[in-house]
């Protein structure tokens, strides 16, 4: 066996090799269905609910989170899946040897936000289903049991996550079945709630009944590019950049707005997007239970999936390379246990800003990533600069930072904000019909396109390397030997 | 690689672990990884934006 093979390489942040990648495409869509349909489609729901009624808002979310997937597809596949590597590595090129720590950033937020939250649903929900299985009796005092579930928690998704991504895979392959769960409980709501499904008025509607469709597109392209973060760990173990575009298109997008009109549904009839509350109204204790044993469990996977990708993301800082598995688990997991644990509520309540405030990020990372690779690098990424952080490789930049990155990213985040307050939800004139996102995304390429042009004619970022390898490696052209 | 072998370099000069290494020079020494083929853009294009216009038609319509 060779030092290569020997390595635990789902457990650090180097590239994988072909020999290592051995997931197809049902393992992936598996694991990244398991990955994206947790509680917090039901919160995504009941977002859109707020705005706009159960079929447009079903289609207008629907849409929004395919766009919005294809946008961190684009952006984080391709380098990802060619050379093995997680998103954080695949920004490099873009930001620097140094300025990755902001992508970096960027995703420990998201994640340990998600993670959080879901943690916190995990605990609200086995508390109930104590409460249904007579285990607990009802009483305000219950929440003290939420500190101590998600430490319990945590605890078990530490022990999973010891085998790596093979936890990862395994738990995914058991909890998969909570997405069938989910489709039953909205035919349940939608086949006896249907009239009043269809008369619901939203409580929160604008007049303006193209900035609710607008807000419901958003929505779902906001919840999409919140995947950033996690698909570079996933894609990574597959063989192919073929392998991954139906598994992430319709494993990882798809579930989110099918069930997310649970939420949709509870939010618009019951006034509720919590199903563990509105099933033992709809179909009485028993199926109350059964949702509630589903729901408590498929937070697992999405968090055992986030803390993974996060955890290797972490792997990316010199000092943290050295550290063993475990230790970077706990580092990891620490964050997410501690907001668990002290302020559940909190941040519980202040969810719907959160999510707007990662489409304010993820959009301009995105335009970034798209416009490199696709426009300036020609797809020719030099693997080993990606590790390298010395002057004379070619993403050193200016001291390790790509200014164009730093500008288009301000630039994204401005065009976002300018449309879209995320806190308010005040709104400019263009944005019924652009939505932020999307111009965020596009204003960021166009500003990244137009400061590297100043970049490479400083003869930084590897541009004029990448282009010769594009020429080189050309089918027209003999390759360069 | 010991601890005491990195010391002996500046931070940007130190030399890749050498495993890290032999991944590296495995990448640069095959042919460039297949990038994404014509049927992944169909589907690309299909799922990530005809689709999903299709959806907003029939929604704006309902």
């Amino acid at each position: 066996m060779t030092a290569v093979a020997e390595l635990r390489a789902d457990e650090s942040a180097w590239p994988m090799l072909a020999q290592e990648r051995t997931w197809g495409a049902v393992r992936l869509t598996l694991t990244l269905a398991t990955t994206a349909a947790a509680t917090w489609c039901y919160l995504i729901g009941e977002s859109v609910g707020s705005y706009l009624g159960f079929v447009k808002g079903g289609l207008a979310l629907g849409a929004g989170c395919m766009i919005g997937m294809l946008l961190v597809l684009l952006a984080a596949g391709p380098t990802c899946v060619r050379y093995g590597i997680d998103s954080i590595a695949a920004a490099k090129p873009q930001f620097g040897s140094r300025g990755w720590v902001v992508p970096a950033a960027l995703q420990a937020i998201s994640i340990i936000g998600w993670n959080s939250l879901l943690i916190i649903f995990f605990a609200k929900s086995a508390v109930q289903l104590s409460v249904a299985l007579g285990i607990l009796d009802p009483s305000p005092r219950n929440a003290a049991w939420i500190p101590v579930l998600t430490v319990i928690a945590c605890a078990i998704i530490f022990t999973v996550l010891r085998r790596g991504a093979t936890g990862v895979s395994m738990v995914s392959n058991i909890l998969v079945a909570h997405v069938f769960i989910g489709l039953w409980m909205l035919y349940l709501l939608v086949s006896r709630r249907w009239p009043e499904l269809i008369a619901a008025v939203p409580v929160n509607a604008s007049q303006d009944h193209l900035w609710n469709y607008t807000t419901g597109i958003e929505l779902g392209i906001g919840a999409t590019l919140s995947w950033w973060p996690y698909i570079g760990a996933m894609i990574r173990m597959a063989p192919n950049a073929r392998t991954i575009v139906l598994p992430v298109m319709l494993g990882m997008a798809a579930p989110v707005p099918l069930l997310s009109l649970i939420g949709l549904a509870g939010s618009l009839v019951l006034k509720s997007s919590d199903p563990t509350e509105w099933l033992r109204v709809v179909g009485g204790p028993t199926y109350a239970i059964v949702s509630l044993t589903f729901v408590t469990a498929a937070n697992f996977g999405t968090t055992t999936a986030g803390i993974y990708a996060s955890a290797i993301g972490l792997r990316n800082f010199a000092v943290l390379q050295k550290c063993t598995w475990a230790t970077l688990l706990l580092i990891t997991i620490a964050p997410v246990a501690l907001v668990g644990i002290f302020i559940p509520e909190l941040f519980f309540a202040k969810f719907g800003n959160f999510l707007a405030l990662i489409g304010v990020a993820f959009a301009p990372l995105c335009g970034i990533q798209i416009v490199d690779y696709f426009v300036l690098r020609r797809g020719r990424i030099d693997i080993r600069a990606i590790y390298t952080d010395a002057p004379q490789r070619p993403y050193y930049f200016w001291g390790g930072i790509n200014p164009a990155a730093m500008i288009a990213l301000g630039a994204g985040c401005l065009t976002y904000v300018a449309l879209l307050n995320p806190l308010s939800y005040g709104s400019a004139a263009l944005y019924p019909y652009l939505t932020a996102s999307l111009p965020a995304a596009a204003s960021a390429a166009m500003v990244y396109f137009l400061v590297s042009l100043a970049v490479i004619r400083a003869h930084r970022g590897g541009y004029r390397q990448s282009l010769r390898m594009s020429v080189a490696t050309s089918p027209s052209v003999p390759r360069a030997t | 690689m010991t601890d005491s072998v990195d010391g002996d370099f500046p931070p940007h000069t130190r030399p890749l672990p050498p495993q890290l290494e032999a991944r590296i020079a495995a990448f640069e020494n095959a042919p460039p990884p297949a990038e994404f083929d014509g049927a992944s853009w169909i589907w690309m294009i299909l799922l990530g934006a005809a689709i999903p216009l299709l959806l907003l038609a029939v929604g704006w319509r309902s």
